[in-house]
Formats: C-alpha cells, structure tokens, sequence
C-alpha cells in the first residue's frame, strides 16, 4: 500500500497555553516518521510553555518575576528575544500593549464578571511600566518591586513559528500550525488547494464570518474582546487592556493580521487592536507584506486594500435546525463517489 | 444503458465471436452484448463485512432477462434486498481510550461509532426494443429503506454504426429520493438528473473499447443526517452544499487472448464540486480452464481527494462542514478471485470474493486530552483516520440461461 499512499495529511492535537494546540502537516515518509514529527511538535511546544508560563513556579518568567526589584537574573538568548520582542511592540503601541500590564489583570475576575475598583487600578498603574524592563548581557531585570512580566502576548506565536521552523527542518514543506488561533501555514495542501483559515465572528464566536485561503507560508492572528469578557450595563469588558488607562482598549471587536509569521502577525494584531480602528488600519496599511481585517464593535469590517485577494465571505447557513438532527444509527453507503 | 448486437457479428469468425462475446459480458456496461441475445436468471447473495465491527450487508439479488424476440422486445427484472447491520464513524473526533501501565498511561484513538440497523428492497425493470439499428430502453427502479426511499426512471438508446462496429450510447435519468430521518422524521427531499454519452468500438476480432462520459447533477438534502462534526469542543450536524455536479469519464478495454483468456481493463476519473477527484484502475483476468470453468482474478486501486469542507475537527463553525470519511482522502487497493464453473449446459455457479484495504490520508495523531508536560497521558500508538478500513466480501451466484 506504500506505493500507493502519496501524500498523507496527519493532525495532532493538543492543549497548549491553556488552549487548543492543532498542527497539521503533509508527509510521505509513513506513519512512525510522522508519530515522531507530532511528538517533536508537542514537545517543542511544551518547552517553550514551560519556559515562559507565568503559572509555572518553576519557568524561566516566574524566576525573573520573583528577582522583581531585586536584581538582574541570568536569562539564555531565546528568553532575552522574546522579552525585547515584548518590549518593542510596547514602543509600537506608544505604551498601549505592555509586557508589565498583567499586574493589573489580577483585579479582573472574567469569569465571575467582577469589575476592578477604580482606584485599585490607579494604585497598581505606576508598576505598569515597560521602560523598568531591561534586557542585555545575557540577564533580564524588572527594576521594582511587585512587577510582574508576561511574554502572553508574544510567546504563544513564538511557538507557533518555532514549530513551523521545526517541521520545515523535519523536511515538512506543508503544514498548518494553529495555537488557539494564532497560525502559521507552511506552502499548500497537499491537494494544492489553499489552507483555510476561519475568522471568527466576534460577536458569535462559534461561527466563522470569513475566511483566509493562503497559498503559501504566512502567518496570522487575531486579537479580539470576545475571549475572557463580560458586559456590564451593555458595555463589553474584556482582557487586551491599554496600558496607559488600566482599562480595556476601546472601538474595536476584532483584529485580524496576515503576516509573514505568526509573531509578526500577532504583534501587529495586538497593536491594531489596542490602537482602535483608524490607528489601526493606518498602521497595516504602513506595513509591507502585511494584510488585515479590523471589525468594529459596532460590527463594521475594515480590511487592507490587498486583503480582498484572499477574503472569501463564509456565509453561514446552517442547515436544518440542529437540534433537530442528533446523532444516531445511520445506514451505510459504500465508500468514494 | 442499452443493449444491441452488432450486425456485423456473425460475419466473424467462430473463436474470434467467442473472444468478443466474452469481453463484451465481462466488460459490463457496454452497449453491444450479444450475451443478452438469450433468456436468463441469475440468483446472486453477497456477504460484506468491514473491519472493526463497522458495516456488515446481506443482499440477495434476483435477476431475471427474458429476450421475447425480436417482435416484441427484451425485459429485464431484478429484485434486492439488503439487511444492514454493525456501526459507522459519526464523524466526531477520536475518543482516547486511555490505559494505564508501569512504563506509565497510554491512549489510543478510537473513532465513535454509531450502531446502525437497516433494511432495504428495491425492485428494477427494463424495457428494450429493437427499432432497425437502435436499441431504446427504459428503465424505472423503486428502493426502500426505513428511512430512505428512492425512485428513478431513465430512458437510454444504442445506435449501432459503422457496419456494426461501433456503438453510439446515450441516455438520461432522473432520480427522485427522499430521506426520512428516524431522529427527526422531517421529509428531506433529493432530486437527480444523469446524462449519459458512450462509444463502443470494436477492434478487430479480439480487441473491445469503451469511452463513457456521464454528468449527474444532484439538488436538495444532500447532508448526512445521522452525522455530527467536532467543532471546539462541542459537535455539529454535518451540512453541506445542497448541490453536487459529479463528472465521470471511463475507458474500458477488452483484450482476447489466443489461450482462452481475456484481461479487461478499466480506468475511471471522477470530479465534481465539492472537490472531490477520484481515480479508478481496474483489472481483470479471466482464464477458462476447460470443463466450464473460469477462474477470474482481480486488482482494483483507487484513490480520492478530500472534499473543500472535509475536516476532523473544526475550530470554529463553517458554512459547511463533514467529517464523514468517505469525504476524505484515502486510497484502496482491492484483490478479488471470482471462479464460475458450468455445471450443466446453461447452469452456472458463480463465486467469489475479495478484499479490499482502504488507508485514509486525513489521519489524526491524537494524544490524552488535558496531557502536558510531565506524566500526563500519552498517545503512543499509530496515527489513525476512519478511512482505515478492511472490507471482504463472498459472493454466491447461480446463473441459468435458457
């Protein structure tokens, strides 16, 4: 049957960051090379999970956070890029995404729907602060006391690319890599049709409004106000929170960025959002090689000039009523067409 | 489609009508078969089982093909019933079975499966009559399961030309099909319309050749309604597209050998818009062995893409989506050894079986939900895909032209 397999499209799924880690690559070499490749991925994953989680006691982060105010701490290469990584986009934004901010999250219940007093949020502000965040000669140090750093909003695209990197070393020259999200293709399917990649309607987030067909290896993400949020008194709270007010960023549902990479893509997908929607787009349509899609909280869909060659509309229809269509017994029909 | 008899065909030589006579009831769908040019009954019962408790059919077929003479015309009639049993993929994703040991916890991924009990009986006539060097047909067939009832009519002619050797084939049909889900007993509608277009040609005394092409167009409830995908983490109905445009081209070629053998070969390509592209290679080798009987092995590969809305797990709804394998990617090889013995002048015992191995290529690794770095539970096994298959069948069949 080998000679006959051609391409195989393999999937490996797993939970990453808290989410849903989804890899999915193209290969020829049978099926314990591809059982090998998955377990590399995760494990690559993983790594990079272990060493920048903020909940690990035991991670490079929670070392750096807990020398906070109190000196520099050695830190590797790979762990001081990322934090400059971190610290760029925070220059990016004028301050409005800061690797410091997760000091003021601890205030938000999302769950629970539980506000912060406003005057808890003015007494933490000051240790918002990326300018206390210094890198270089190999260590990292957060200058004061009681700050705390988060690499959330770069680290899960990191990995998406540094697994995309490890599959394209492994000899895989088609793959999508989607952590909760944030995603990297890798050529075409093996079909030589596009790989889709669904963009979640905001406001219904179990649905796909559009969806990107990318012919070739790019990146994308997307930064939203529709995952850990509440309404209260018909205004919308959620997590991207400016860090230069304290409180959530203002005018946008959604930003959506196709990139080169993942980490490009996200950094720009948080700048867009947390900069509101003319910022925003002026600020995609500045980048070369760069295509996005902002929709508004009123609804209303602001893409880049060249984004209209990979936007298709996915015009949910949904069919029948579902309810009225469970699962059950189902007479065959033999295989193929 | 439509029979006729080469007018031609007696002006060949004695073995090299044999030859032909051969490849053309071998060949199947070809229009010329001077193998109808006399009465027959067939009594055929078929066991089909898939691997891993998955679909097992019984069907017994009687086929009864009465020639009334040139006057009045040829008639065919064939009655089926199929008891259906076993389970099918829902379509969700690989449960993990996890099982744990001293070297430590391992899963494995098992696709759900969905128990599946079924009857079915259809009934099939046609009517043929020669009018100068056409052979029109009609044809009207009735099908019935619990919940599914099918209906189709046709009309098909075969013109024959070129002093016999060749054979012009057309026809068309219309399908009218409607599903009845038990869960929901809602009436889901399905029409059909095929068109046929054919040349058979015949090469000499030992060389047979068909080019086909058909088109069927397929509009209404074309879901699977006892289906489900994975979306997040939850499931969905299966949905797709309410119309389907399938294509399909296929080349038959019978040859004759000298040693009373024949080797009848068919290619099939297919495509329709759901991205669905399949291809079909078929051989077939028949070797008459003396005292009536026939030995007839077979190899058959296929291969098919994935449909545009296929997908084992889905992140966030679509405007269509299926998980159903037969939607996927995967690739068969079947073998298969048929033996029929002329029992007496005009009996025919006929058996047969085969297997067939599909491997899907949409194939998921899966590993424990909540794993994590650490001692959490591991996949260890093979990638697996609801394509992966085993299929065999036996068939048994008794044939009496009169």
């Amino acid at each position: 049957m080998a000679v006959l397999d051609g391409p195989v499209l393999y999937t490996t799924r797993f939970r990453l960051m808290g989410g849903d880690a989804v890899v999915r690559f193209v290969d020829r070499g049978g099926r314990d090379r591809a059982a090998r490749i998955a377990r590399a991925v995760e494990a690559e994953a993983w790594r990079i999970e272990a060493k920048f989680s903020r909940y690990r006691p035991e991670s490079v982060l929670s070392r750096i956070n807990a020398a906070a105010g109190r000196g520099p701490v050695p830190a590797d290469p790979e762990t001081c890029a990322l934090v400059r990584t971190a610290l760029e986009l925070s220059e990016f934004t004028g301050g409005r995404f800061d690797p410091t901010v997760g000091v003021l999250g601890r205030l938000w219940d999302f769950r629970a729907g539980r506000m912060p007093d406003p005057a808890a949020v003015a007494a933490l502000l000051p240790r918002v602060d990326a300018g206390a965040v210094r890198v270089g000669d190999g260590q990292v140090e957060l200058a004061w006391a009681g700050m705390e750093l988060d690499l959330g909003g770069v680290g899960k695209e990191y990995a998406v690319d540094r697994v995309a990197e490890l599959l394209q070393a492994a000899g895989v020259a088609s793959a999508i890599v989607n952590f909760a999200g944030d995603v990297r293709t890798l050529g075409r399917r093996s079909d030589r049709r596009p790989w889709s990649v669904g963009i979640q309607d905001p406001r219904d987030p179990a649905r796909c409004r559009f969806a990107l067909r990318i012919r070739s290896g790019a990146g994308v993400a997307t930064s939203g106000d529709y995952e850990r949020a509440f309404i209260r008194d018909g205004i919308r709270y959620h997590h991207l929170l400016d860090a230069t007010t304290g409180w959530p960023a203002r005018g946008l549902a959604s930003a959506t960025v196709l990139a080169a990479t993942a980490l490009t893509a996200g950094r720009l997908a948080t700048a867009a959002f947390l900069l509101g929607p003319e910022r925003g787009l002026e600020l995609l349509r500045s980048c070369p090689g760069v295509e996005g899609l902002l929709i508004t909280e009123s609804g209303r869909s602001l893409p880049t000039p060249g984004l209209a060659r990979f936007l298709v509309e996915e015009a949910f229809s949904g069919g029948p009523d579902p309810a009225s269509r469970p699962a059950g017994p189902r007479p065959p029909a033999p295989p193929g067409p | 489609m439509a029979a006729t008899e080469p007018r031609s065909f007696q002006l060949l030589g004695r073995r090299r009508i044999h030859g032909l006579s051969w490849l053309m009831a071998g060949l199947g769908a070809f229009s010329a078969r001077p193998a109808q040019a006399q009465s027959r009954a067939d009594l055929l019962n078929l066991f089909y089982q898939e691997s891993g408790g998955r679909t097992q059919v019984l069907e017994s077929l009687i086929q009864v093909h009465e020639d009334l003479g040139d006057a009045i015309g040829v008639a065919d009639l064939t009655l089926t019933h199929d008891t259906i049993s076993g389970a099918s993929p829902t379509g969700a994703y690989p449960h993990l079975q996890v099982v744990t040991s001293a070297s430590g916890t391992s899963s494995s991924g098992a696709f759900p499966l969905a128990r599946d009990n079924n009857h079915r009986n259809a009934a099939a006539f046609a009517f043929g009559r020669k009018l100068g060097a056409h052979l029109p047909t009609v044809d009207v067939s009735y099908s019935k399961e619990d919940d599914y009832v099918a209906r189709e009519f046709g009309v098909a002619d075969a013109w024959t030309l070129a002093a016999g050797r060749g054979t012009l084939h057309y026809g068309l049909s219309w399908g009218d099909d409607v599903s009845e889900p038990i869960t929901n007993h809602l009436h889901l509608p399905k029409h059909s319309h095929s068109y046929a277009l054919g040349w058979t040609w015949i090469l000499g005394g030992d060389d047979l050749m068909d080019l086909s092409a058909t088109r069927t167009r397929l509009d209404g409830y074309l879901d699977e309604p006892y289906k489900v995908v994975q979306v997040g983490a939850g499931t969905a109905p299966d949905h797709r597209p309410d119309q389907r445009t399938r294509d399909a081209l296929l080349f038959k070629y019978g040859h004759y050998f000298y040693w009373d053998a024949a080797l009848k070969t068919s290619y099939r390509f297919y495509k329709d818009d759901w991205a669905v592209r399949a291809h079909t290679l078929d051989l077939v080798y028949d070797q008459r062995l003396g005292d009536g009987w026939v030995v007839s092995p077979e190899v058959r590969l296929y291969t098919q893409t994935a449909a545009s809305f296929y997908g084992d797990q889905f992140q966030a709804a679509q405007a269509y989506m299926s998980s159903d394998y037969r939607l996927s990617a995967f690739t068969g090889l079947l073998g298969g050894l048929g033996v029929s013995w002329e029992v007496q002048d005009g009996l025919i015992l006929r058996l047969g079986a085969s297997i067939e191995q599909d491997r899907g290529r949409n194939r998921v690794i899966p590993l424990a939900q909540g794993s994590s770095p650490g001692p959490g539970a591991r996949y260890d096994g093979p990638s697996s895909s609801s394509a992966d298959l085993v299929k065999t069948s036996v068939t048994v069949g008794l044939s009496w032209r009169f």
